[in-house]
């Protein structure tokens, strides 16, 4: 793809046009990061409220009703359950099993497994699993 | 729709294992003399064979989230299930005749099987380097 710069006075003109034949992963990511919506989460830890900016997140689990998202190095808990996370996170946020979402840009490998399920080894050397049936819209998200 | 692909996929690998053999011992067998009989319904026979060795293949498809101990034991029932589908249908088939024979289709079956399997974990690798691929494209720096 093209891309332009057009350097403009105002603050209030700054605008950026995509011309595409369809809306990709890639380009709602860049939508994303030009308007600023990188969304962030109010999660909980030691009893303190916060907000856990998306971006940071590597994969949410869901633990007996109760939501925790796991970071490089941490862990809070969030009342949001994992289908309304689902909707506020970004097309690289998607369920690897029915207890979790993992973010796809946080992925170091994957590895198949005989059954047809992957193991997924994070940049922070964890390993999660894929189960086998979403790993099928794995590969439509990375537009394989 | 991805085990109807699956079984399809295993029936033609499957399959074609059986002929390469065939046609192996067949050329094997001519080379020393002793020329192979090959029955007119000896092809649909092994296509059917083919089909029906590769319905095992869903006991792996039994559990989606499994530990590696159960699939080892998969792995074993998978392995003798295949067998006795193949010594029956030898039986039936007349593709032997006697224990000398039910041993050389064992060593087949083992060598077919192997191959089988490592044809299924090259073509896994090759969709995981895809998968890695696209990964890294994306991948986050930390």
């Amino acid at each position: 793809m093209q891309v332009h710069f057009k350097k403009v006075v105002n603050k209030e003109d700054e605008c950026a046009v995509i011309n595409a034949v369809e809306k990709t992963a890639q380009i709602q990511s860049a939508m994303e990061l030009l308007s600023g919506e990188k969304a962030s989460i109010p999660v909980s830890h030691n009893g303190q409220s916060l907000f856990c900016n998306t971006v940071k997140i590597f994969y949410i689990e869901s633990v007996d009703k109760r939501t925790f998202i796991y970071t490089k190095d941490g862990c809070y808990e969030t009342k949001h359950r994992l289908y309304e996370l689902e909707k506020i996170l970004d097309v690289y946020f998607m369920r690897c099993s029915k207890s979790m979402i993992v973010n796809l840009k946080k992925i170091k490998s994957v590895k198949s497994e005989l059954g047809g399920r992957m193991n997924a080894t994070m940049l922070n050397d964890e390993t999660i699993v894929i189960s086998r049936s979403y790993v099928k819209e794995m590969k439509r998200r990375l537009e394989l | 729709m991805n085990r109807l692909k699956l079984i399809f996929v295993q029936t033609m690998m499957i399959s074609t294992g059986m002929l390469m053999t065939l046609g192996f011992s067949g050329l094997i067998n001519h080379l020393r003399g002793n020329d192979l009989k090959f029955e007119w319904y000896y092809p649909m026979s092994i296509l059917l064979t083919g089909f029906l060795c590769a319905l095992p293949t869903l006991l792996f498809y039994l559990k989606d989230d499994k530990e590696a101990q159960f699939e080892k034991k998969m792995i074993a029932v998978h392995f003798v299930l295949l067998y006795m589908i193949i010594a029956a249908s030898g039986r039936i088939f007349g593709w032997y005749s006697d224990i000398k024979g039910l041993v050389s289709v064992f060593i087949t079956y083992v060598i077919i099987y192997v191959a089988v399997w490592s044809g299924s974990l090259w073509f896994m690798k090759m969709d995981d380097n895809k998968i890695n691929e696209a990964l890294k494209e994306i991948q986050d720096k930390e």
